[in-house]
């Protein structure tokens, strides 16, 4: 039955929910803002879906990814400490990047598995891979009488 | 498509600054300073520390991320955001900056360098006659 979607088109597995909020106006003067979201990527494999989040500087265990309803969340928060702010106390002279506070949500499909969700973060892009369901050919066929 | 991060050149003398860049794909960087020297940093994301390069000729620190293309994938893609791409970024450093006092780290795609600055006997000190 996929061989009848085309990806992207037709068919999202997908649907970034916050884009406009998080980029749509830093985009606009992008030669001023700092980018603080990361970008992403969507594959399709065969069996699964990728997604590729660019966020380089961080640990593995900064980020929080939950999956409520059909929305997958990705979340990292780092708070810093009063003490380490004081002690690095660092003067930016260029910024360019900040990647210490962001939520990226996307909506999934039906026909992906909420339950074989794999993680991992290798260096500096994180990759979720999402199982894609058997789906069962619902269609019909209808004879002419 | 990748968005892009054209480099502003600092106004000011004293600070590292990019000079060239030849490939399209340019990494975007923070420069802070702090009382020990400055600190670099540029994200690499999906570079390993083998695929990086620093080379640092008198007063030009180039970096150099080597990375092969692949023409052929089995993914397909459903939205492209960023990609990989190799890149090469110099920064002109200021004569504060001892030479030899530099380290670098590359960790979860992102390269830390750390200029350290030199002392004050290592600063030549010019005495300019007045005619």
């Amino acid at each position: 039955m996929e061989n009848y979607i085309k990806p992207g088109y037709s068919f999202r597995p997908y649907k970034n929910v916050d884009s406009f909020f998080n980029q749509g106006l830093n985009n606009f003067w992008s030669n001023d803002s700092i980018i603080d979201v990361p970008q992403h990527n969507v594959k399709s494999t065969g069996e699964s879906y990728i997604i590729e989040l660019s966020a380089p500087g961080l640990e593995k265990d900064q980020f929080d990814i939950s999956i409520e309803d059909n929305t997958l969340t990705i979340k990292v928060d780092r708070k810093k400490s009063t003490e380490q702010i004081d002690m690095l106390n660092p003067t930016y002279l260029k910024k360019e990047f900040s990647f210490e506070k962001f939520t990226r949500r996307f909506q999934l499909d039906k026909n992906i598995s909420k339950d074989n969700l794999i993680a991992t973060y290798v260096n500096g892009i994180l990759s979720i891979t999402l199982a894609k369901k058997n789906i069962v050919d619902s269609r019909k066929k209808i004879e002419i009488a | 498509m990748n968005k892009m991060h054209f480099y502003r050149p600092m106004m000011t003398g004293s600070i590292p600054t990019s000079t060239q860049s030849k490939t399209t794909s340019i990494p975007a960087s923070n420069i802070s300073k702090s009382q020990k020297g400055y600190n670099l940093e540029i994200a690499v994301p999906g570079f390993s520390k083998e695929e990086l390069e620093i080379i640092l000729e008198e007063d030009n620190l180039k970096i150099i991320g080597k990375y092969e293309v692949e023409k052929e994938t089995k993914e397909q893609f459903i939205h492209k955001g960023f990609t990989k791409q190799p890149f090469e970024i110099s920064f002109k450093l200021s004569d504060t900056i001892d030479n030899e006092n530099i380290d670098a780290k590359v960790e979860n795609g992102l390269l830390r360098i750390n200029l350290g600055l030199k002392t004050e006997a290592q600063k030549e000190v010019k005495n300019i006659a007045i005619i």
